[in-house]
């Protein structure tokens, strides 16, 4: 009975959430799809936006703005946590704090705050992919941040560091050799993490840009009005691209814990 | 640890500071400028943001998060179940990387997979006409909750995990050899354990929904009187753009989550006490 | 109290592919204690885990008195049970936890108020009631859990390493108030401990387990002055063990001829406490180590290949390098 019951759950949920990406797949090869199962199938519409300039250049805008968050996360957080775990414990609440934040300020919230902020002097950033890339980094500074704190906190950087100068190393070697190695995977998942957010990031980019400057995802709702094959083929891509991530990200860490805030 | 490399760090998060403060507190906290008009306190925006049409878009936002997130956490707290008593460790790993994924898997992509399946001509609603059977309407009300609960459902599945995990086998053990059955441990001692945690995740996937904005923008092109939706209208709108009114509502949706927010750490410390065993 | 006694039938479990018992017969008498003795892994625990009915039997046969219970389900079987983690229900108070099985037995309010009353009493914990079991110290958890799996009035007791999570100290403590309320109640009990002075302390009879069977079956002493493997030679104290050679006058052991009283099958053993210092004795060595030990202490001696251990005064004064001459009286010899 419990047996049963087991079983239909995950499969349900398994149904659940591969159903939409199979029916996305098919329609994206369909020629007509009106009875049961489509007439015939093509490739037409994989090589009408492969070959659709729009297309590329979105998916080039959407991998800047991915690869410009990640660096930018990393860039902050490593030192920032750094110092904060060796030297100044005390401060972890106010990160912490800082972490929640978008909890309480989500895409729609914070756009709506930074278009009043920076739409006039002294910083008008509004309608650039600068304040686009603050904001998506913003947003998904929790996930990284949780990656990023766990690796320093599952290392005991403290500890690393006495013992390594203990044998002998100076600081220098002690950051590169024993520190750094240890919290990479960690560092590596987050940047992993925040790519994935910052790729599917769809309402900052809407309300701060718009189609100034189209990412994939505003791309996608505008093909989707005249060709909806084309658009199943993006949300294909959008899956894999998002199963890849996270499954990368995953195995990068050792315990399958996942947490969310 | 040599000066420059401690400095430096120090630098660093000083500049990260700045940083969060102007991309992150600022944008948030001068939303309350809506309240000054010519340096005198005024509540017109309020009055504005509380007309009948932001009522119901209030409304409307909280019974969608209110109602999808309890679907969510019922399917996805038998889910947990489900893996914490599957004995198979290959399709837990599985599940829960899946779940992870989906989890966070939300926006236009979504949107246009579900109208796939269950729009106009979707391929499940085809098969439900050929057996005669209902169909289900993916821009009505209800569909909206179908969408949600891609994400709702490995959400809670995902945040409830560590809760069961909490729960020792040993503890079932004990109740069945006092003569209990497994029903009656679930009632007596598995529910009310994982009580504060079911209660603390419920609150996640709620704002998890009220705050959504992509996926219900991509679904009806924006056509659909909630919160977040009317909020973009003021900013991005082809309509009207009207700044005050947007961050009035904006700090109006913000009450909410932050509202949310406390009763999230309260019950995470309840939690805390309760499986802290 | 129904006494009953517990017998098992040619046990046999497997999980997935890998034996984890094999063949474990056993009786346990009514109102004995019987302790299962072996190292991690032995089979030990599964051997519990299916007569509590956590675990079905793959072959064999589970008697709780007269009554065949193999199949009976773990919430029919009437067993109480402790566990080495407590396992106690975070959400109830002492009471609540104490009175859990009473509750789920439908018994009226007052009698489980008045039962859990006289079980808190038992284990010297009145005025605990509603004390959260997150306030109390490991020990005070374990007896809660005693007396959770005491108050239905269970056929058998089963104790999986009750003592285990404890500190040596109270460890020490509960484990003459655990035999103690045992002997007072009469109850049929199985402990299940890799703990030997535990198994000795407590037991009537001490069952020693090794990768899924059972090894010997006797009482503490039986076990210490005659085992009848290696195995169980070393690991229920300790042993200096030797295989002997034949030689034309005797056996030869760590290059000394000795006479044995009986014809060695295999190996000959004899306990460190047996081991004399004497001027005359017939194996001659030399000192490694010495370990004092308060009243005694212990002595490490190269003699020839082997490294003796032995137990001596503390009046002899020894160190390192010391020439010394060591005596086993003939009965001392243990064959196994």
């Amino acid at each position: 009975m419990t047996q049963l019951l087991r079983r239909a759950l995950l499969l349900a949920l398994g149904l659940y959430l591969f159903l939409p990406i199979l029916a996305s797949l098919a329609y994206s090869v369909a020629t007509s799809w009106t009875a049961l199962l489509p007439e015939g199938y093509t490739l037409k519409h994989w090589a009408n936006l492969l070959e659709n300039q729009r297309f590329w250049l979105s998916l080039g805008r959407t991998a800047l703005l991915s690869f410009s968050v990640v660096a930018l996360s990393i860039f902050f957080l490593v030192p920032t946590l750094f110092v904060v775990r060796m030297y100044y414990p005390n401060v972890a609440g106010v990160l912490e704090f800082l972490t929640l934040w978008p909890f309480v300020f989500p895409g729609v919230i914070l756009a709506v705050g930074l278009i009043s902020l920076y739409s006039g002097p002294p910083l008008q950033l509004a309608q650039t992919p600068f304040l686009l890339i603050a904001a998506v980094t913003v947003i998904s500074l929790p996930y990284a941040y949780r990656a990023v704190d766990n690796a320093f906190a599952a290392a005991d950087i403290k500890t690393l560091a006495e013992a390594a100068r203990s044998l002998g190393a100076d600081d220098a070697k002690t950051l590169a050799w024993v520190i750094l190695p240890t919290v990479l995977p960690g560092v590596l998942s987050g940047g992993v993490l925040a790519f994935s957010a910052a790729f599917g990031e769809f309402a900052l980019t809407q309300l701060l840009i718009g189609t100034l400057w189209e990412t994939l995802p505003v791309y996608q709702v505008q093909l989707a009005r005249t060709d909806g094959n084309g658009s199943a083929a993006i949300t294909v891509l959008s899956f894999l691209a998002a199963w890849g991530l996270g499954f990368w990200a995953l195995s990068l860490r050792k315990d399958a814990k996942v947490s969310v805030i | 640890m040599s000066l420059g490399l401690r400095w430096a760090s120090v630098g660093i998060a000083l500049l990260f500071v700045l940083f969060l403060l102007l991309f992150e507190v600022l944008p948030g906290l001068l939303l309350v400028r809506v309240f000054w008009n010519d340096g005198q306190l005024s509540l017109a925006s309020w009055a504005e943001a509380t007309r009948p049409l932001f009522q119901r878009a209030l409304r409307n936002s909280l019974e969608l998060a209110f109602i999808s997130a309890l679907q969510g956490a019922v399917l996805g707290t038998l889910t947990a179940w489900a893996l914490w008593s599957s004995a198979n460790p290959l399709v837990k790993r599985f599940t829960t990387g899946l779940s992870a994924v989906a989890a966070n898997f939300a926006g236009p992509p979504l949107a246009f997979a579900f109208i796939v399946l269950l729009g106009g001509n979707g391929f499940l609603n085809l098969i439900l006409k050929g057996l005669g059977l209902p169909t289900v309407d993916i821009y009505s009300k209800e569909g909206l909750y179908w969408v949600y609960l891609y994400f709702q459902w490995p959400l809670m599945t995902v945040l409830m995990l560590p809760a069961f995990g909490a729960i020792q086998r040993e503890w079932l053990e004990a109740a069945r050899s006092l003569g209990s059955s497994q029903w009656g441990f679930w009632w007596r001692v598995g529910l009310p354990v994982l009580l504060p945690s079911m209660l603390g995740s419920y609150i996640l996937l709620f704002a998890n929904a009220f705050g959504a904005y992509a996926t219900v923008y991509a679904l009806t092109q924006g056509q659909r009187n909630l919160l977040p939706l009317q909020i973009g209208f003021q900013v991005g709108g082809d309509i009207g753009y009207n700044p005050v009114l947007a961050s009035t509502l904006a700090l109006m949706m913000a009450l909410v989550l932050a509202l949310s927010l406390v009763l999230y750490r309260l019950s995470r410390r309840w939690a805390a006490r309760m499986e802290g065993v | 109290m129904q006494k009953v006694g517990i017998r098992l039938e040619n046990l046999h479990k497997h999980f997935q592919g890998k034996t984890a018992v094999e063949g474990v017969g056993l009786e346990v008498a009514p109102g004995e204690l019987v302790s299962l003795l072996g190292p991690s892994g032995c089979g030990k625990t599964t051997t519990l885990r299916m007569i509590a009915g956590f675990e079905q039997p793959d072959g064999g046969r589970v008697y709780f008195g007269e009554q065949d219970v193999t199949t009976l389900p773990a919430e029919e079987r009437r067993v109480g049970v402790v566990f080495q983690s407590y396992a106690l229900f975070p959400n109830l108070s002492v009471a609540g936890n104490i009175g859990f099985g009473l509750r789920v037995a439908r018994w009226s309010a007052e009698r489980i108020q008045r039962r859990v009353g006289e079980m808190l009493e038992l284990v010297g914990l009145l005025g605990f009631e509603n004390r959260p079991v997150q306030s109390l110290s490991g020990g005070q958890r374990q007896r809660v859990a005693l007396a959770r799996a005491l108050a239905p009035e269970p056929r058998v007791l089963l104790l999986d390493e009750p003592l285990s999570a404890l500190d040596a100290k109270i460890r020490a403590g509960l484990r003459t108030e655990l035999r103690r309320l045992q002997l007072e109640l009469g109850i049929t009990t199985l402990l299940v401990t890799h703990d030997q002075e535990e198994a000795m302390s407590m037991s009537d009879r001490v069952v020693v387990m090794n990768q899924g069977r059972i090894e010997q079956v006797g009482t503490p002493r039986e076990l210490y002055t005659r085992p009848t493997t290696p195995f169980v030679a070393t690991f229920v104290g300790s042993m200096n063990l030797f295989t002997p050679e034949k030689t034309p006058g005797g056996y030869r052991i760590s290059g000394h001829e000795v006479a044995l009283p009986v014809a060695p099958a295999g190996q000959v053993g004899v306990r460190p406490e047996r081991v004399e210092l004497n001027a005359h004795g017939p194996f001659s060595g030399t000192v490694e180590l010495v370990t004092y030990l308060g009243a005694e202490q212990q002595v490490l001696v190269r003699v020839g290949p082997d490294l003796w251990t032995v137990l001596a005064p503390n009046q002899v004064l020894l160190q390192r390098g010391d020439p010394v001459r060591l005596h086993v009286p003939e009965d001392a010899w243990i064959l196994v």
